[in-house]
C-alpha cells in the first residue's frame, strides 16, 4: 500500500515522496530488475529533474521518477544517454532534494535504461534511513 | 525467446563503454546490466547467462569472482597482468580468463557469445528434461489403462452376460425390475464401447510417435545439411 512521505529536516526542508512498505517485486519493471542489485531498496516515488552531462554542447536535462531509493542511492529510468560513472544532479520540484549523484549501475533494456546513482555527498534530510 | 543478459562488472568505465560499443556490431545483441564491483559484492544477484569482469584491482577481481561462483553462471575475466591470470587459474578454475592484450575485445565477444549460446542451450534441455519427464509420467498413465482394459472387459462380459440371461426370462420380473436390467445392460454397453476406444487410442499413438520420430530425424538431417 503506498503512502505519501514527507520528511522534515531540522532546517525546514522537507522531501516529499510516495513510499511503500511492500519488498521488491522481481520482474515487473527495468528499474525493479536494477534494484535486485541493491538489497537495501525501497520502493518510492518522488518527481525530480535530473541533469547532467552534454551532448554537442547542449546539456543534458530530463524528468524522471526516482522508483526506488537506499540511504545512499536513488533508481530511476532514464531515456538519456547515461554511461556507467556519469556525474549528475538530481533535484525535485521545490528543491528540498537538491544532491550530485554518480551512476554507479545502468541496465540497458529494450530500448529503456534504468539507472542506479550514489549520492556524492550526503543527504542529510533524505528519506530512506539506513 | 527471452532475450539473454550479460552482467558487467568494472571500475572502470571505459572498460564498460568499450565491451558494450563493440558488441553492437553483432547479430546477437544481449541486455546489459553493468555495475561497480562495490555494487556487485553487496547484492545476491543471478538473472544474468554470463558475467563479464574487467577493469578490477587484482583482489577484487578475486573477491567478486567468488561471490558470483555462488550464481554458477559462467565468468569471463579480462585480466592485465600475468599475475592474476594465474591467481584467478588457481582460485577459481571455473572462470575464464584472458590477458588484455591486442584483439582481446574480439577475443572476450567471442568468449562470451559463445558462453551465451551454451546457456540458451542448457535452458532449452532443461526444459526439454522437464517436459519430457511430464510425458513419461503421463505415457505411464496411459499404459497402465490399456494394460487394465483387459481387467474391464471381462468384468463387462460377465455383467452384460448376466444382464442378457435375465432380460431372456419372459415374466420373472415386474417391468420395473426388467427396465432397471436393462439400463444395465445398455451401461455395460456403453463401457464396452468407451474401452474399445483406448483401443483405438493406442494405435493412433503408436502412429504419432511414429511420425514424430521421422520428423526429428528429418529436422536433424536438415539442421546438419545447412551447418
Amino acid at each position: 500500500m503506498s503512502q505519501e512521505i514527507v520528511v522534515r529536516s531540522d532546517d525546514g526542508d522537507a522531501i516529499r515522496g510516495v513510499g511503500a512498505s511492500a519488498s521488491v517485486s522481481p520482474g515487473e519493471s527495468v528499474v525493479a530488475r536494477l534494484a535486485h542489485f541493491f538489497p537495501e531498496a525501497t520502493p518510492v516515488r518522488i518527481s525530480v529533474s535530473v541533469t547532467g552531462g552534454e551532448i554537442g554542447g547542449l546539456g543534458l536535462h530530463e524528468k524522471t521518477v526516482i522508483e526506488f531509493a537506499t540511504p545512499n542511492e536513488v533508481l530511476f529510468a532514464s531515456a538519456l544517454p547515461l554511461e556507467f560513472a556519469d556525474q549528475l544532479r538530481v533535484r525535485n520540484a521545490d528543491n528540498s532534494l537538491d544532491a550530485e549523484v554518480f551512476v554507479v549501475a545502468v541496465q540497458y533494456h529494450a530500448g529503456r535504461t534504468a539507472v542506479a546513482a550514489q549520492f556524492v555527498k550526503k543527504v542529510p534530510n533524505w528519506i530512506v534511513k539506513a | 525467446m527471452k532475450q539473454p543478459s550479460v552482467l558487467i562488472i568494472s571500475d572502470d568505465p571505459e572498460f564498460s563503454r568499450t565491451v558494450v560499443n563493440r558488441w553492437q556490431t553483432e547479430r546477437l545483441v544481449p541486455e546489459f546490466t553493468i555495475v561497480s564491483s562495490a555494487v556487485c559484492n553487496g547484492a545476491r544477484v543471478s538473472e544474468y547467462q554470463v558475467a563479464i569482469l574487467g577493469g578490477m584491482p587484482t583482489e577484487t577481481s578475486l573477491t567478486t569472482l567468488a561471490r558470483l561462483a555462488a550464481s554458477n553462471r559462467p565468468a569471463v575475466v579480462v585480466a592485465k597482468d600475468a599475475a592474476l591470470v594465474k591467481r584467478i587459474r588457481d582460485e577459481h578454475p571455473r572462470a575464464l580468463v584472458l590477458r588484455e592484450y591486442l584483439g582481446w575485445l574480439e577475443a572476450l565477444v567471442l568468449v562470451a557469445g559463445e558462453a551465451l549460446r551454451r546457456a540458451e542451450v542448457m535452458d532449452r534441455a532443461r526444459k526439454a528434461e522437464e517436459k519430457a519427464t511430464s510425458n513419461e509420467r503421463l505415457a505411464t498413465l496411459g499404459r497402465y489403462m490399456l494394460d487394465m482394459r483387459h481387467s474391464v472387459n471381462n468384468a463387462l462380459t460377465s455383467v452384460l452376460g448376466n444382464a442378457e440371461l435375465l432380460l431372456l426370462e419372459p415374466g420373472g420380473f415386474s417391468p420395473e425390475v426388467r427396465d432397471q436390467i436393462d439400463t444395465i445392460h445398455t451401461m455395460a454397453l456403453r463401457i464396452h464401447e468407451i474401452v474399445q476406444r483406448f483401443s483405438s487410442l493406442d494405435t493412433e499413438m503408436s502412429f504419432a510417435e511414429r511420425e514424430s520420430q521421422s520428423d526429428t530425424a528429418k529436422r536433424a538431417r536438415a539442421s546438419s545439411s545447412a551447418d
